[in-house]
């Protein structure tokens, strides 16, 4: 089943455009990587699928729905419950705890602190982070810091998951480590993945790539 | 030497020279910082304006009976003041002996007969149409305008009027005007002065807070920018002395910033009245000492701050980081202060009560200050402490919270100062309440608001009867008697006042039944105060001028009769005219009662005016409705500099509010922005923005309600004056400020759209 369709997509910064015809679909449970040199406008694209920016012309469907329709306030309702986002640093809110980050979701969708912050625990553990749970961002490795990130978005149980160079901050090690967990959970929740990375490495994670150049994108099927 | 100039220098340049951000961010702290200064300037002029004032009083005025100098020529002068819609008019009658008398400050030729100079200020109000009532009081011709150096102030409203029928008497002669005189005091001033110290000390203190608030603020984008210097090689004495240039640049932006503000206010300055004092534009300018100290201090505390700020980080080549963990705040150094002061302040009243006729405000002032000292350094452990303890919430709260618990130092420091303008005010205010009731009940609760009387002079004794039917048909005016008065010294050397009227003017003092002309009364209440001589008593008859003995005089029959206001302690005898027509009796004084309804608004006013023509033969000190509320409005006068004083300090506040405000969000842009990224809706942002601000703020109203309340009531335990508070006062001011953060929050929410946009988000 499609979740997102995005088609004809432009987007321009100023005089610089960003994006000029992009078009991708992503189905549930697909693990889609978006690849392409630095200024290709790759995290533009990204932006445009989770409704942060309006594109300038083109759709984005998300089951059928145009976010170009919908007002901000539905757009960010949308993304709180529908979708989850990794980024590659400084995602975690400084002031809290890493429970009370990834608990942060579920407490503005209204659910009681004790248990919010009882489920955070348990994606925490999934992601093999619970000794870290007390401790401020600023107190954990990259690695930890990174896994913190992927619990606070998969804790809603979205349908996609929106992560722009997940792994861009780590070093190999930890990035295998991240991007094995992520995926293993995103998997075992059948949500779908649109990865942005300009790593062959963390690209081939996905079930396939789709290359951005000068704003417009090409598909490229998956080797048999 | 020449490296640390370099290295100063090279600060200096890197403060102007990062585009428009570092110009704007210059700009804000000139203004902030700038805002200080001129303040600061305000003060540091007070005693220049003071001294000049003096100075110019000083030089116009007179001693009366002076003994006349060899070849002197006599000015012969009259004093007689006026008073109007409240405000006090100075004036004075002349007329030369001759060629070469002494010619009053400010004037060009001593005005002739039927001529008069008046000052700038009386020129503006009697061409005004509020002058309309003034007018008649001064019919005759202006041929000039007083100068400067004959002034107080630019609204000293004085007049100086040629009257050829001027007795030419010893008392009236002067020979020069220059003679310094000792100060003239009232009951009120030291405490007016007290309480204008203690507004200057509750203003000054937060601006030098908000100075190094201004320069902290700066700080860790400094930090940045020195980092990157590390990188290329300066070493970490060098970074310290760059950045002192740094901040150099925001302190010398604030200085000229300062000045321009400064130059602006003098320029305005002569609009402004204060107790009746005004201050000429040129007596505001600051002393060299003082000028000079605010010249050297703002910068020097400026660096100081940055210098003290770095202290707590180290600037490496790889970045910023935190020389240690924050320290647990102690409290007992930051408690010293306010115990001092509570001390100072508590045994000032006992010192007070035990020799109540004086009050040394030093130590009360000191005690103040201290007060007032102790908040900002108790906050910032009172804000950690609350919010160590706060738990749960809304997330917005939570977000709030967990911030404030990170780092709560910057927002106690700054919402210090407002907390001090807060505690000053309601110190002030609380203090002022105890002072005016007791300025009315002091001053006036013996005087008869519907009582209006008028001294004859000259012809207008002869007049009398006419101008008493002259008054009865001004409005407002219920009636009017023309009375006089002649001493009498009774065997016993009791001195006895009696009045001489018709029977309708003594009907206002004494309850008279049947009366006609020739009528004699002795007026006595249950408990009279003096022993009247009886029928047939002869007494000596004094005066006129010094009490001499002038003749004798039998008291006829006196018919017994009570006061008109049944006062057990009135006594006295009232007389028609014809009961001492053919005596030797010589009147003391002549005068107009007036009896007037005092809610009709101007009724005084109309009154001297329907006089206008006897100009200064028919004059009155009397106190008004209006003049009943002068002290009171004196004070409220006062309170109302303060609280333009608090206006200019919580605006600056404000200002420095928003840019820790914008500051916060700046340096939070990443988070914020993927927060709202995933959905976090822009009101829960903002929320935790409201919160950020006010929960300190929330701390520093407690504190401020507290330290504030606690010492007026410490001060108004110190002067015996009725302990009271204001809720409604205090709650204004409370509002105030918070209506003042609720508006920084407003402000800031631009910036925290701004800050969670996408362009937040890259990585790249």
């Amino acid at each position: 089943m499609t979740l997102l369709t995005a088609t004809g997509l432009h987007k321009a910064f100023g005089p610089t455009p960003a994006l000029a015809g992009a078009g991708i679909t992503v189905d549930a449970g697909e693990i889609v990587a978006i690849m392409g040199p630095s200024g290709s406008g790759k995290s533009t694209l990204l932006h445009c699928l989770a409704g942060i920016l309006t594109p300038d012309a083109g759709t984005v469907l998300y089951r059928d729905v145009d976010l170009g329709s919908l007002p901000d306030a539905r757009r960010s309702e949308l993304r709180r419950t529908e979708f989850g986002f990794v980024f590659q640093f400084g995602q975690l809110v400084p002031e809290l705890s890493c429970v009370e980050n990834v608990a942060l979701p579920l407490r503005l969708a209204g659910i009681k602190r004790r248990d919010a912050e009882a489920r955070a625990t348990e994606w925490l553990e999934k992601l093999e982070v619970a000794e870290v749970a007390a401790k401020r961002p600023g107190e954990t490795s990259g690695g930890q810091g990174q896994r913190v990130a992927v619990a606070r978005a998969l804790i809603t149980g979205p349908k996609v998951i929106f992560a722009d160079e997940p792994t861009g901050a780590l070093d190999s090690l930890n990035g295998e480590r991240v991007m094995t967990l992520f995926l293993a959970a995103a998997r075992a929740t059948d949500a779908a993945v649109v990865i942005v990375t300009h790593e062959p490495r963390v690209a081939a994670y996905a079930d396939r790539e789709v290359v951005v150049r000068d704003g417009r994108t090409r598909v490229v099927e998956p080797a048999a | 030497m020449k490296g640390w100039v370099n290295d100063l220098a090279l600060g200096v340049r890197i403060a102007l020279g990062g585009g428009r951000s570092s110009w704007r961010r210059l700009a804000l702290t000139g203004v902030g910082v700038g805002l200080g200064v001129a303040v600061l300037l305000v003060g540091a002029s007070m005693p220049t304006a003071a001294v000049e004032r003096q100075a110019r009083q000083d030089h116009s005025r007179v001693v009366q009976g002076q003994p006349r100098p060899p070849g002197a020529v006599a000015l012969y002068r009259q004093y007689a003041p006026e008073l109007f819609g409240g405000d006090e008019i100075m004036g004075s009658y002349v007329v030369p002996e001759g060629p070469g008398a002494p010619i009053p400050p400010g004037l060009q030729r001593i005005p002739g007969d039927g001529e008069i100079v008046v000052s700038p200020a009386l020129a503006d109000l009697l061409a005004s149409p509020g002058g309309e009532l003034l007018r008649p009081r001064f019919p005759q011709r202006v041929v000039g305008t007083i100068g400067q150096e004959g002034l107080l102030g630019p609204n000293h409203l004085l007049f100086i009027a040629g009257d050829a029928t001027i007795p030419r008497t010893d008392q009236t002669a002067y020979y020069g005007f220059g003679t310094p005189a000792a100060t003239v005091t009232d009951g009120t001033q030291p405490w007016y002065w007290a309480l204008g110290l203690i507004g200057a000390v509750v203003l000054l203190l937060p601006v030098l807070l908000f100075v190094t608030i201004g320069t902290r603020l700066a700080g860790p984008e400094r930090e940045r920018r020195l980092a990157a210097l590390r990188l290329l090689g300066a070493g970490s004495r060098q970074v310290r002395r760059i950045g002192t240039g740094d901040a150099l640049a925001g302190a010398v932006a604030g200085l000229v910033f300062g000045v321009g503000f400064f130059l602006v206010l003098r320029a305005f300055v002569e609009r402004f009245e204060v107790r009746g004092v005004s201050v000429f534009a040129s007596d505001l300018t600051p002393t060299p000492l003082l000028g000079a100290l605010v010249v050297v201090v703002v910068p020097v505390l400026s660096v100081l701050t940055a210098l003290v700020t770095m202290r707590g980080s180290l600037v490496d080549p790889l970045g910023v980081v935190r020389r240690s963990a924050p320290v647990r705040r102690r409290l007992w150094w930051r408690l010293a202060p306010t115990l001092v002061g509570v001390a100072l302040l508590t045994t000032q009243a006992q010192a007070f009560l035990r020799h109540p006729s004086t009050l040394d405000s030093g130590p009360s002032i000191v005690g103040v200050a201290l007060l007032l000292l102790g908040i900002p350094l108790l906050l910032p452990w009172l804000v950690e402490r609350s919010v160590g303890r706060l738990r749960g919430g809304a997330p917005s709260w939570q977000l709030a919270v967990r911030g404030l618990q990170v780092d709560s130092g910057s927002a106690a420091r700054l919402v210090g100062g407002v907390a001090v303008v807060l505690a000053g005010g309601i110190a002030l205010q609380t203090l002022m309440i105890g002072q005016e009731a007791g300025v009315r009940d002091r001053q006036y609760v013996l005087q008869d608001p519907s009582r209006v009387t008028l001294n004859l002079e000259g012809d207008a004794v002869e007049r009398g009867e006419d101008l008493a039917e002259l008054v009865r048909g001004t409005s407002g005016v219920t009636a009017a008697a023309f009375q006089r008065w002649f001493i009498a010294r009774m065997p016993t050397q009791d001195v006895l006042y009696v009045q001489v009227g018709s029977c309708d003017t003594l009907r206002q003092e004494a309850r008279i039944g049947q009366c006609r002309d020739g009528d004699a009364f002795r007026v006595a209440g249950a408990a009279p105060v003096a022993v009247l001589p009886a029928p047939g008593d002869r007494v000596d008859l004094l005066g006129p001028g010094p009490l001499r003995v002038a003749g004798q005089w039998t008291v006829p029959d006196l018919t017994a009769v009570e006061p008109v206001d049944g006062d057990p302690h009135r006594s006295g005898i009232v007389l028609t005219p014809a009961a001492v027509r053919g005596t030797d009796v010589v009147f003391q004084s002549s005068q107009l009662v007036v009896r007037i309804d005092p809610s009709s608004p101007d009724v005084v006013d109309r009154l001297r005016a329907a006089l206008g023509p006897v100009g200064r033969q028919a004059y009155t000190r009397q106190v008004t409705p209006l003049d009943r509320e002068r002290p009171a409005a004196d004070y409220r006068t006062l309170w109302r500099l303060f609280l333009a004083g608090s206006l200019v300090v919580v605006a600056l506040a404000g200002a420095s509010l928003l840019v820790l405000a914008l500051e916060q969000v700046r340096t939070r842009r990443r988070p914020l922005a993927v927060l709202a990224a995933g959905g976090v809706p822009r009101s829960t942002l903002a929320w935790s923005v409201l919160w950020q601000n006010t929960v300190p703020l929330a701390v520093a109203v407690v504190v401020a309600v507290v330290v504030g309340s606690g010492t007026g009531l410490l001060l108004q335990r110190a002067s015996r004056t009725p302990l009271t508070l204001d809720p409604t006062g205090i709650g204004a001011l409370v509002a105030g400020i918070v209506a003042v953060v609720l508006l920084v929050t407003l402000c800031t929410l631009p910036a925290v759209r701004r800050a969670t946009g996408a362009t937040g988000l890259r990585a790249e």
